[in-house]
């Protein structure tokens, strides 16, 4: 389950999810490349996420096999899933809102 | 190369369920796999690469405690055990169906009457010599319900010969019923626990008998399967030829009933 | 090509799975040949006898050898069951039952199963023919029945349950014998004689 960080990852990966269905190492690249090198995460505990979005039923997977033999385990969205990034949307423009008006004010 | 497999080891040990610790096991590898290949370009040594990309998946202790409290094994277990009592019913199965086939088939066998068919529920009735001299389909109609069974009158034969030489011509009435078991499907003890009396248009009483006697009745009749209904016949030695109707009692109290069967020759005969 | 197929997820196999085994457990149980707890069968063979439900039930014992008959009655219809086993490899219990048709008034059932007692003779067994009183006189206290069979022989009957029964030694029994039923009230004035003339017999 998703730590209740305000920027917690699972809401991150859900976002890079939402275009189109990737396995994990292309999670890691996008999030790397898409942040800017800002958020570079242990490759490993990216599995502990998905997983428990799995199990949430945020989002499905399916392995597929490449035709160089590689076995992937491809992650899409789910409905459920897209509400539930909306949700964190929200709270995460709540927070970031305060943030930046209380950082204004001082 | 082995020792990315003992780091995934490492990083599934508090999953429980071998299928699902060994699937997320390959997922891993697959990963660090994924990793070497686009950072392969580095100029390190094979081991040493290994050795970076298993630095860059983390802690496998830390990832371990978070995929153990993830995967609880017990819809694993459980799916085990569905499999489990899925083949062994499919074996029991097998072996009844086996002990069923190759053991005797047939279930009624009374002297003087063809074998009743347990796959077709038909009974054939065959009486005296083969090869009749006389034999005529008369139209039976008669029907009656008790007890969850319902018994029609499908077919009636008038057939003649083969009684005793004092009593020529001697008719034999033979009557093929259907019977209704419904979804239950328990088969009626047609016979003398169930039949009380059968009687003809001429006034006639026939006893439960065996064949030769004059005025008795004979029957046999097959198993029942739900839906399918079972089938059912009763012969009566020694009838009138000209027998208008029969009236079987069967039953008992409440459930008792008359099954009154009109017999009626067909057009031409 | 790759193929298109979702798996089924694993609650949905496990429910699969369980409703086939449900399904497969049904059909075993009717290639088994359809057993039921005692009670059931009893219940099932009076619906396969055409027989409405009955509303006394005695057992009567076998003596020395095991098990007892069952007498299930009501007015109209008497059942009388033993246990029987089936052949290995199904080797479950099952009743097997004869049939009664009972007439208004008292009456004498001859049982197909006997019963091993004492004999006369100390340390002799003894196979004796049960015959049981259907619906006595209400009144009656004790009854005794004479069988006029190979040798005549008088029996008397306890009363159990609300029936008589009656051992007779094998030698006096035979199924179309002739008999004197009568029935004693508590002051031993008999209150009612019935004959096997009266009725068709008390064969099953």
């Amino acid at each position: 389950m998703a730590k209740k960080e305000p920027a917690s990852v699972s809401m991150l990966v859900l976002a890079l999810l939402k275009g189109r269905e990737m396995y994990g190492y292309q999670i890691i690249e996008e999030l790397d490349k898409r942040s800017e090198h800002v958020f570079q995460m242990k490759e490993g505990t990216l599995y502990p996420v998905l997983h428990g979005l799995e199990k949430d039923r945020l989002v499905t997977a399916r392995e597929a096999v490449t035709e160089k033999g590689r076995t992937r385990r491809y992650y899409a969205v789910t409905e459920k899933g897209l509400r539930a990034l909306e949700e964190k949307e929200k709270e995460w423009r709540t927070f970031s809102k305060a943030v930046t008006a209380i950082l204004a004010g001082a | 190369m082995l020792a990315r497999y003992k780091w995934a080891e490492r990083a599934t040990a508090k999953i429980r369920f071998r299928p699902d610790r060994e699937a997320v096991a390959r997922e891993l590898t697959e990963h660090i796999q994924d990793l070497l290949d686009h950072c392969g370009e580095t100029g390190m040594g094979e081991e040493a690469a290994e050795a970076a990309a298993l630095a860059a998946m983390g802690d496998p202790e830390a990832i371990a405690e978070e995929l153990g409290r993830l995967h609880r094994p017990w819809l694993g277990y459980l799916w085990r055990v569905s499999q489990g009592l899925l083949l062994a019913a499919i074996g029991v199965c097998l072996v009844l169906c086996a002990i069923r086939v190759f053991s005797s088939p047939r279930l009624y066998d009374l002297p003087g009457w063809e074998v009743c068919d347990r796959l077709t529920w038909r009974a054939e009735a065959v009486i005296g010599e083969p090869g009749e001299a006389e034999e005529y389909e008369l139209i039976p109609s008669g029907l009656t319900s008790t007890g969850g069974y319902t018994i029609r009158a499908e077919r009636a034969v008038l057939r003649r010969g083969g009684g005793p030489a004092q009593e020529a011509p001697w008719w034999t009435l033979i009557l093929y019923l259907h019977i209704d078991v419904g979804w239950r499907g328990e088969e009626l003890y047609w016979g003398p626990n169930v039949i009380a009396e059968v009687r003809d248009s001429a006034g006639n009483c026939y006893n439960n008998g065996s064949y030769g006697s004059s005025r008795c009745w004979r029957f046999a009749s097959s198993s029942a399967a739900p839906f399918l209904g079972q089938k059912a016949v009763l012969a009566l030695d020694g009838v009138p030829e000209d027998t208008a109707w029969v009236e079987i009692d069967i039953g008992y109290g409440e459930l008792a009933r008359t099954l009154h069967i009109t017999l009626t020759k067909e057009a031409g005969t | 090509m790759r193929k298109k197929r979702i798996p089924w997820p694993r609650w949905a196999k496990v429910i699969r799975n369980l409703l086939l085994v449900l399904f497969l457990g049904v059909f075993i149980w009717d290639l088994l040949g359809k057993p039921l707890p005692r009670e059931a069968a009893l219940r099932r063979l009076e619906r396969q006898y055409l027989i409405p439900e009955t509303n006394r039930s005695i057992e009567v014992s076998r003596g020395y050898w095991s098990g007892s008959q069952r007498i299930d009655w009501n007015e109209c219809a008497a059942m009388v069951s033993i246990q029987a086993r089936k052949a290995p490899p199904y080797n479950y219990c099952y009743p097997i039952a004869n049939v009664y048709r009972l007439t208004e008034g008292p009456d004498l059932l001859a049982l197909p199963w006997s019963t091993l007692l004492p004999g006369n003779e100390v340390g002799m067994m003894d196979i004796y023919a049960v015959y049981a009183a259907i619906e006595p006189p209400e009144d009656s206290v004790t009854a005794e029945l004479t069988l006029h069979g190979g040798k005549t022989f008088t029996a008397s009957g306890q009363k159990e349950g609300g029936i008589y029964i009656f051992y007779v030694p094998s030698e006096s029994n035979d199924g179309q014998a002739a008999y004197e039923l009568k029935f004693y009230d508590a002051d031993g004035e008999p209150l009612d004689i019935v004959m096997s003339s009266d009725r068709n017999g008390a064969k099953p």
